[in-house]
This record gives C-alpha cells, sequence and structure tokens, in this order.
C-alpha cells in the first residue's frame, strides 16, 4: 500500500468502529495509533501517543472551553435563564415554534461573547434544550435546533477559527469577524425559517402555548430577564470595554453568573457542585475526542492522505465555478470526520494558492471556510456540535435522534452556503463599509 | 467482585473532587487575575501557565473515569439502535475491549513520558518565574489508568453477567423535575 | 530521500519562508538526491517541537529552547543575555548588525564553546545545525512611550524573564499571554504594549490595533532556537556527505532568519508609519537608564541559572561569551548584503565544523 492508501484506509476503519458504537475518542486513538505505527513504526507511534495528549489540553485558549460550559451549567441550574424564556415565550407564543426560534436567537447573542460553536452549543444546550422538553417539543426539534444555532457561535465575533486562518493567511482579523457579522445573522434567519417551516408542516412537533398573555404582562415578564442581560452586558462590556480578552470571558462570565446567582438566591451548595461536576464530565467526554482528532490530524498530515483530496482539486485544472464546488464537496467530506481546526491546518497550505490562483478575495473565502467547517460540527458520523447537546441532555434524546434533528437545518445551511458563494456583497459589505 | 465495583467508583468519586476544584479554581483564578490587573494594575502572577498546565490536565484527564462510570462518554448510536439485543450487547463488549486497549496503553505511554518529565523537573517559564510542571504530567496516567480499570471491571461484569456496583446516575437539574410535577 | 521537516510557522510567515528556503537549499546542495518536505504548523506545534523531533515523528524540528526551561538551560542562559547589546554604541548596532553579531555569537558558541549546550540537544536524541534569531525587541504600544515616567503603571506582554525584569525596574507590570491574545488584548486596551519585535505588526496582525511604537527601548532579541534541529538517529544514518549538504543549509538558514526578520522590520515600520502610527525614539534619560539595567541584570542571570538550573560557573561562561560576541561585532560591520552573511557564518562557523566526527 502506498502512504496515502495507508491514510484512506484508516479512515475507513475508523468509520467502521464509530458506526459498530465504539466510542469516538477511543476509535480516533486507535485508528491513528495503529495508522502511525503501520505507517512510520512503532517508535513515531508510542512518540505521537506520549506528546500530543499532553500538549493538546494543558492550553490556555482550550481553557476557555470548560469556562463556558460552567457558564452554562451555572446558569442553567441556578435557574438564571427562567425569565429570559419565560418572557421570549410569552412574546413568542403566537409563533408556531417560538421557543426553538427564541434559542436560535440566544445563541446569535451568545455567539457575540463565544469564540467557539462548541461552547455556544454547550451553553445554550443547557439553557434551551430543557425548556423545550418542558414545554412538549419534539426532542428531535428541540436538540437539532440547538445544535445548528451553536454554529452560529463561529460567525459571529469573537471567533477562534477565524483568528487561526486570518494568521495562516495574513488577512486582517477585524475585517473577518465583520464579514462574519452578516453570514452569521443570515445563518440565525435560516434557521428560524426552517423551524417555521417544519412546525408549520407538522404542528406537533412544537404545541403553541394557548393562553393570549395581556401587554403588560409581557412587558412585565421583562424584569425576569436582568440576569441573562446583566451577564452578557458584563460580558460584552468587559470584552469591548478593554477589561479582558476572549479566552478569558468564559471564566469571568462564570464567575459573573455565580455572582448574580447569589444575588438573586437562587444558588445552593447542591446546585453549584452539580454544575461543577457536569462540566467536568463534558469538558472530559469532549477532550479526549478533540485528542483523538488532534492525534488523527497526524496521522493524515503524515499519511499525506489529507493533502490527497485537497490535491485532487488543483489536478481539475478546472473553472472556477468547479474549483469551488470541489472545494467545498473537500471540506464536506473532511467535515464529516475532523474536528474543524485540525481539517483546516491541514489544508490551508494548499487550498489557499488555489484560491490565489483564481484571484479570489481571501476575506470571502474564510468567512465561506469558517461557514463549510462549521457545517462539519453538525454532520455525521463526527459532529462535535451533536455530541456536546447529546452529552448535555443526557437521556432526553439518542445521538441518532439529534442527527435526526439537524437534517432539516443542514439543507438551510447548504442554501445558504450558496447564497453568499454566489453574492461576496453579503459578507463583503460591512468590512468595505468599516474599512 | 461487587466490593472492586463499589471500591473503583469510590476512587473515582474521590478523585473526581480534585477535577472539580479544577475547574473552580480556573474560574477564580483567571476571574481574580482579571478584576486584580484592571482594578489595582497587579495581575495574579503565573495565572497562563497555571491554568493551562495544572488545572487544564486535571480537568481533562482526571474526571475520564468519572464519565466512563456515567456513560458520558461519546458514542454513535445511528447503525447500531435498532439491532438485537444480543448483538447490541456483544458490540457493547467489543467497544469495552477497544477502550481497555487504548487507555492502557495511554495509560502506560503517558506514565514513561511523566517519569522523563519529573526527572529533569520540567517547568515553564512566566514573567521572570519558573513554574514547576513535570507533575501536571502524571494526571494522564492516573486519569486514564483508572478509566481501564473501570472498563475492565464493566467488561468482566458485562462478561461474567454480573451486576455492576457503579453508579450510573447522572446529576438532574433539581429545578427540572420539581417543576415539571407542580405543572403537571 | 525524503526527511520531514516540522515548523511551528504558519504559512506565508517569515518561519515558514525560511523552512521553504532550507528545503530548496538541500535540494540543490545533494544534486536532488535529497528532500526536505516542509510541514508549516501542520504537525507539530512550537510545545510539541522538541519531543517530537526526539521520538521521529519529524526528523528535522524547529525548536524553541526557551519554551522548555528545563530541556535546555545552557542555550537559554546565552540567550537571555542579549540585552546586553546596549554595550555597543547605537552606531555599531544599527542596520540589523547587532542582530547579526548576536546571531553568530551564540551559534558560534553553542557549535565550539558550549558542549553542554549540545549535550542537551543529544539527551533530546537530536543534533543542533542552525539557529534561528529575530530582529531587536521595542515596544508596541497603544500610547506614547519615550520616558520613565510614561512606564510607570503601564501593563507590558512579555515573552522573556529579561523583559519582564525591566518592566518592573520602571514600574511597569508584565503579564505573558498567547499570540491567539494578543491582538484583541491590544486593540481592546487590555494591555498598553507588546515588548516584540517589528514584523511581528504585520506577522500578527498588530498594525491594525496600536498607535504608537518606540523601538530603541528595552532592546535585546530572541536567538535560543534550533531552526533546523536533526533527529540524532537519522542523522547518524546520513552520510558524511549528506551531513555536509545539512550543515550548508544550516549556514544559510542562520543568516536567512535574522537577515529576513531585520528587512521585514524595515517594512513593517515603515507601512505602519504609512498607517499613521507614530514611531518615537526614547529619550537619552531611559536609554541611559536601561542600559544600566542590562549591565546590572547580567548579575541576576548569572546567579539565576546557577542556582536554578546547577550551571557551574556561569558568570565565567558569560565572559567568555561577552568576547565571542565582541568578536562577531567587529566581524560583522561590513556586512552588506544576505551573501555576505552567509559567507561569513559559513567561514567563521559551519565549515570549521568536523562532520566526520559531529553528532556522532
Ligand atoms: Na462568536
Ligand atoms: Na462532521
Amino acid at each position: 500500500m502506498t502512504d496515502v492508501q495507508i491514510g484512506l484506509t484508516g479512515l475507513a476503519i475508523l468509520v467502521v468502529l464509530i458506526s459498530l458504537r465504539v466510542p469516538i475518542g477511543v476509535s480516533l486513538i486507535g485508528v491513528s495509533f495503529g495508522g502511525l505505527w503501520y505507517l512510520m513504526g512503532f517508535n513515531v507511534a508510542w512518540g505521537a501517543l506520549g506528546i500530543i495528549p499532553y500538549q493538546f489540553a494543558a492550553n490556555w485558549v482550550l481553557s476557555s472551553v470548560p469556562m463556558f460550559l460552567l457558564l452554562g451549567f451555572i446558569c442553567y441550574h441556578a435557574q438564571l435563564t427562567q425569565g429570559m424564556f419565560r418572557a421570549a415565550r410569552m412574546w413568542l407564543s403566537g409563533i408556531p415554534g417560538g421557543l426553538a426560534i427564541a434559542a436560535v436567537f440566544g445563541s446569535a447573542g451568545f455567539a457575540a461573547v463565544s469564540g467557539s460553536s462548541v461552547a455556544c452549543s454547550a451553553a445554550m444546550g443547557r439553557i434551551a434544550v430543557p425548556e423545550m422538553i418542558k414545554a412538549r417539543y419534539s426532542p428531535e426539534l428541540a436538540t437539532g435546533t440547538v445544535a445548528v444555532a451553536g454554529t452560529i457561535g463561529a460567525l459571529i465575533p469573537p471567533s477562534i477559527i477565524m483568528i487561526l486562518y486570518g494568521i495562516i493567511a495574513q488577512e486582517p482579523i477585524a475585517g473577518l469577524f465583520l464579514g462574519g457579522i452578516s453570514a452569521g445573522i443570515i445563518t440565525a434567519v435560516g434557521y428560524v425559517l426552517v423551524i417555521c417551516i417544519r412546525v408549520k408542516l407538522n404542528p406537533s412537533l412544537a404545541p403553541s402555548v394557548a393562553e393570549k398573555v395581556p401587554l403588560s404582562d409581557k412587558v412585565w415578564a421583562f424584569k425576569d430577564t436582568w440576569p441573562v442581560i446583566f451577564i452578557m452586558i458584563g460580558i460584552f462590556g468587559g470584552l469591548f470595554g478593554g477589561v479582558f480578552t476572549p479566552t478569558e470571558a468564559g471564566a469571568v462570565g462564570a464567575f459573573l453568573s455565580l455572582v448574580v446567582a447569589v444575588i438573586k438566591r437562587s444558588l445552593t451548595w447542591e446546585r453549584f457542585r452539580n454544575a461543577i461536576l457536569e462540566t467536568l464530565l463534558t469538558t472530559s467526554a469532549l477532550i479526549i475526542i478533540a485528542v483523538g482528532a488532534s492525534l488523527l490530524t497526524r496521522f493524515l498530515a503524515l499519511s499525506g492522505a489529507g493533502n490527497y483530496l485537497a490535491e485532487w482539486i488543483i489536478g481539475l485544472d478546472a473553472s472556477v465555478v468547479v474549483v469551488l464546488l470541489a472545494i467545498v464537496l473537500v471540506y464536506m467530506v473532511l467535515g464529516m470526520f475532523l474536528e474543524p481546526i485540525g481539517a483546516m491546518l491541514l489544508t490551508l497550505p494548499i487550498v489557499l494558492p488555489v484560491i490565489n490562483n483564481f484571484d479570489l478575495n481571501l476575506l470571502w473565502f474564510g468567512v465561506i471556510l469558517t461557514k463549510l467547517l462549521e457545517i462539519g460540527m453538525i454532520t455525521p458520523p463526527i459532529g462535535m456540535n451533536v455530541f456536546v447537546i447529546k452529552s448535555v441532555v443526557g437521556d432526553l434524546a439518542s445521538t441518532a435522534a439529534v442527527f435526526r434533528g439537524v437534517i432539516w437545518f443542514l439543507v438551510a445551511d447548504i442554501v445558504i452556503l450558496f447564497l453568499l458563494m454566489a453574492f461576496p456583497e453579503i459578507i463583503l459589505f460591512l468590512p468595505s463599509v468599516a474599512g | 467482585m461487587k466490593f472492586i465495583g463499589t471500591l473503583l467508583a469510590g476512587i473515582t468519586n474521590f478523585v473526581s473532587v480534585l477535577g472539580g476544584l479544577a475547574i473552580a479554581l480556573m474560574m477564580f483564578h483567571v476571574a481574580f487575575d482579571v478584576i486584580g490587573r484592571y482594578l489595582f494594575n497587579t495581575p495574579l502572577p503565573g495565572t497562563i501557565t497555571i491554568v493551562s498546565y495544572y488545572y487544564m490536565s486535571i480537568a481533562a484527564f482526571i474526571p475520564l473515569a468519572f464519565a466512563e462510570q456515567k456513560d458520558a462518554h461519546i458514542s454513535v448510536d445511528v447503525v447500531t439502535e435498532r439491532l438485537p439485543p444480543w448483538i447490541r450487547n456483544n458490540l457493547e463488549r467489543l467497544a469495552l475491549l477497544c477502550s481497555l486497549a487504548v487507555f492502557s496503553l495511554l495509560a502506560a505511554r503517558s506514565f514513561v513520558e511523566a517519569q522523563g518529565k519529573y526527572r529533569m523537573s520540567a517547568s515553564v517559564v512566566q514573567g521572570d518565574a519558573d513554574i514547576s510542571i513535570w507533575f501536571t504530567y502524571y494526571m494522564l496516567p492516573v486519569g486514564s489508568g483508572l478509566m481501564a480499570l473501570i472498563v475492565l471491571y464493566k467488561l468482566v461484569s458485562s462478561v461474567f453477567g454480573l451486576e455492576s456496583a457503579l453508579n450510573r446516575e447522572r446529576a438532574k437539574a433539581d429545578e427540572f423535575d420539581s417543576e415539571r410535577r407542580t405543572q403537571d | 530521500d525524503t526527511l520531514r521537516y516540522a515548523t511551528p510557522w504558519p504559512e506565508g510567515s517569515i518561519g515558514a519562508d525560511a523552512a521553504h528556503f532550507y528545503a530548496r537549499t538541500v535540494n540543490e546542495y545533494s544534486d536532488g538526491e535529497m528532500k526536505i518536505k516542509v510541514y508549516p504548523m501542520s504537525l507539530l506545534s512550537a510545545s510539541e517541537a522538541s519531543a517530537g523531533t526526539r521520538d521521529g515523528l519529524t526528523d528535522v524540528g524547529f525548536i524553541f529552547a526557551g519554551y522548555f526551561p528545563a530541556e535546555y538551560p545552557h542555550t537559554n542562559f546565552l540567550n537571555e543575555t542579549s540585552m546586553q547589546l546596549h554595550r555597543f554604541s547605537s552606531e555599531k548596532v544599527s542596520d540589523g548588525r547587532g542582530v547579526y553579531a548576536f546571531q553568530g555569537a551564540i551559534t558560534e558558541f553553542i557549535f565550539f564553546n558550549c558542549p553542554e549546550c549540545l549535550n542537551e540537544y543529544a539527551d533530546q536524541n537530536q543534533v543542533y545545525t542552525s539557529n534561528a534569531a529575530a530582529s531587536m525587541y521595542g515596544l508596541l504600544c497603544n500610547s506614547q512611550i519615550t520616558s520613565k515616567e510614561d512606564l510607570v503603571g503601564k501593563r507590558m506582554r512579555v515573552a522573556g524573564s529579561n523583559w519582564s525584569r525591566w518592566t518592573s525596574e520602571f514600574g511597569a507590570s508584565s503579564l505573558s499571554m498567547t499570540i491567539n491574545d494578543l491582538s484583541e488584548a491590544l486593540g481592546q486596551g487590555v494591555i498598553d504594549c507588546t515588548i516584540s519585535s517589528a514584523p511581528e505588526l504585520i506577522n500578527l496582525r498588530l498594525i491594525d490595533v496600536i498607535t504608537d511604537i518606540t523601538m530603541n527601548v528595552p532592546g535585546g532579541l530572541f536567538a535560543g532556537a534550533g531552526s533546523t534541529n536533526i533527529n540524532l538517529d537519522v542523522w547518524k544514518d546520513l552520510s558524511v556527505d549528506q551531513r555536509t549538504v545539512l550543515l550548508r543549509a544550516g549556514a544559510l538558514m542562520t543568516a536567512e532568519f535574522p537577515w529576513q526578520y531585520v528587512r521585514q522590520e524595515s517594512v513593517a515600520l515603515q507601512k505602519a508609519a504609512q498607517q499613521g502610527i507614530k514611531i518615537h525614539q526614547a529619550d537619552q534619560a531611559l536609554v541611559d537608564a536601561t542600559a544600566e539595567f542590562a549591565q546590572n541584570d547580567m548579575k541576576t542571570i548569572v546567579s539565576y541559572y546557577e542556582e536554578k538550573y546547577g550551571l557551574s560557573d556561569a558568570e565565567k561562561t558569560l565572559s567568555r561569551f561577552n568576547q565571542t560576541l565582541d568578536k562577531w561585532m567587529a566581524l560583522v560591520q561590513d556586512v552588506d548584503s544576505k551573501s555576505d552573511l552567509q559567507t561569513l557564518y559559513w567561514d567563521e562557523i559551519f565549515s570549521k565544523v568536523d562532520v566526520e566526527t559531529y553528532g556522532m
């Protein structure tokens, strides 16, 4: 076998193991270790296993993930979010699927303080899914909505993916952030449309609240939204007022939520302990998968299988439209299996020259790439956002059910993607106005 | 066998306290660093190093076994969910066997690496201080070793049809249950 | 024969360009027989590079010694003394000559006068074949800093103990920060300055977020990195000719980093000026105080490395290193082109390495 064939075989074995319900982290680590051994010898595989897991986890930027998780868990256990959803329910009660729509807008708001879509999914999943289940929403709709809405987290700034892309492609990060805003908003609008259409077709998915709420009650309902608004203003204000960095925002947000819970007298020792323990479970379950993906990235890099998929594009010698479609295809396939940052690092050295070759706008492509990688976060078999939601909701829905809930939104995502590609002005408008 | 299960559950719960402390301290440490820096122009020394190496290595690896005990590790049941129970049982044993192999290997490998770091007393520099980090390398062998033991226990229990003494109960949000009850 | 070269630098940076340059050079010098495949940022991160080269994930690795204080104390000791360049007149160190001299001195010293340095690399299953250095460190800030008074109470991001001590000497506070956070932190005013080399204005996009630059303080530079450390097993399997090729390419690589950094420094400063960023000179009082600090700091460094890492007679090592640096300061005064620098490093250092025995 050639090296590339070894890499592709490894990917095939990976799919089989995961389908047989072997835990994803175990499958990734096992296949990468075996693959490296076969490809480079035992010593290299043994070395990689010793170096990469520790170095991956002992990471300052990654620390924002457990902290944003903790923020979400504290908000949920200390009942800080109930007021917001009571208000949302009152205001959106007339609209079928109102709670799911509120969850999408909630994610868009959360996205403005979260750099990664996993953290966004985790926090909103904790807040919104139980509320929807309580309102007797279909678990598929409830979990699917929050899993996809989390992807807005990497589109609306701050965004860890865009920061890394900006560094690699030498594009101003501020410009990428501005470009991401409209892409994020369009994505949110698209998801809201999907919810409306689905609920219209099948009203039993999201029973609407029947009672008529007087306007004064609706207005009064806002007074219970202060905890969330206070925390959001704290995070926003601190970030843009120069008090702390995006990485620190998670811990500060968690701390603020703790303060609010104490003020609201809704924090008990039991609830705090539960929030911490759930953060712990989710953190280690996620990091062991990310460690595996990081190992797989090295295996694919060394086997050349990752490059093989990307080089195939250049070999096509085709028009710009065909090449872009091929790029979309490659990232869809890579996104099925890989962790997005790994996939990006693996492919950018080859894809960027292609983009330059066709004289395409690098800022525009950065936002498109982010959108593509985020679609990968919700596609099977490895969709990190789906796994996060699954681990957050426990027995309320199976992983398969969450994936089924995602499918409808995936259609919208593809439409949005093509809109963004066909009309680059959507992305480039804000950066051009500002710059 | 039951005694072993109870013992393992006890050890796992105990080390998860350490993980919980890491999460809580991470929050307080970063928050107080920000407050100290902003209000008093005196950040806490070594925050990035201590968060990255101390808290993160504990929070990431120490709760692995705890997550296994609570069935929190993530797998995909898209293909298998409609299969008959006996196939599913055997597939679960396969999954446990794979986990056992991977985590034993990881425990052994990371222990060797940790020994090396201990011998040279590995450290990192932050500001003008030199911060020891060698012992954080032991979190990975401890976490994955305990994980391997839990998996082995589950595998043996499953093969011999013994009742597991592990506690799979996850923390439930109290307000969620109580509210549902009052509404119903 | 294809060797893998993992570099933590992203594609498009000086580091990745240098890696491709190294690959071309090795290929050329071996008449196409040896090939280098470059993995920019995609195979090993900076913190994985040392162990990754040790265990053979890569054949050639870029090792920042400063990331691993316990593994490479001798290299780090030499590197940390870079602020002693204040000993020389600004005339002598201008136009990058301070950087070229320090780079030459540390490379020569590691090869021929610091067996402990080479042993530290051998202990990590590597052999040292080139050195990397960035250009001089200055203040990239959000406000004007030209005097001692300006420094009081400022928050500075630093990436080395010597700069950290410099900030506290003048009443500023220092903090560490990863490069991912740097641009936001400066843009939002979480910090007032970063002590960095000017090319980071472009590499890390700091040009969009800062308003003031002062390059003549604190000075010092970063030169504690093996830019092409080779896995020892791989090295021992190569023929004498092949090892010669790698050393010749190593000489060019040792010139490439400082040369490109110095060139990029003037490009970055020019671009900054065009964007309306104010470029200042620190006043004489601050410059003198900094030079005095640097001189006193040498004692701190010596005693720190003796106590913490058990370096024996660090003071003597430092005085021998100072002599090497004096010699190099004289040697680089006539350097006018990259090829001058390449020739100088080859003639004075790399050509004198005994390929038969080195690292074997
Ligand atoms: Na975001
Ligand atoms: Na996917």
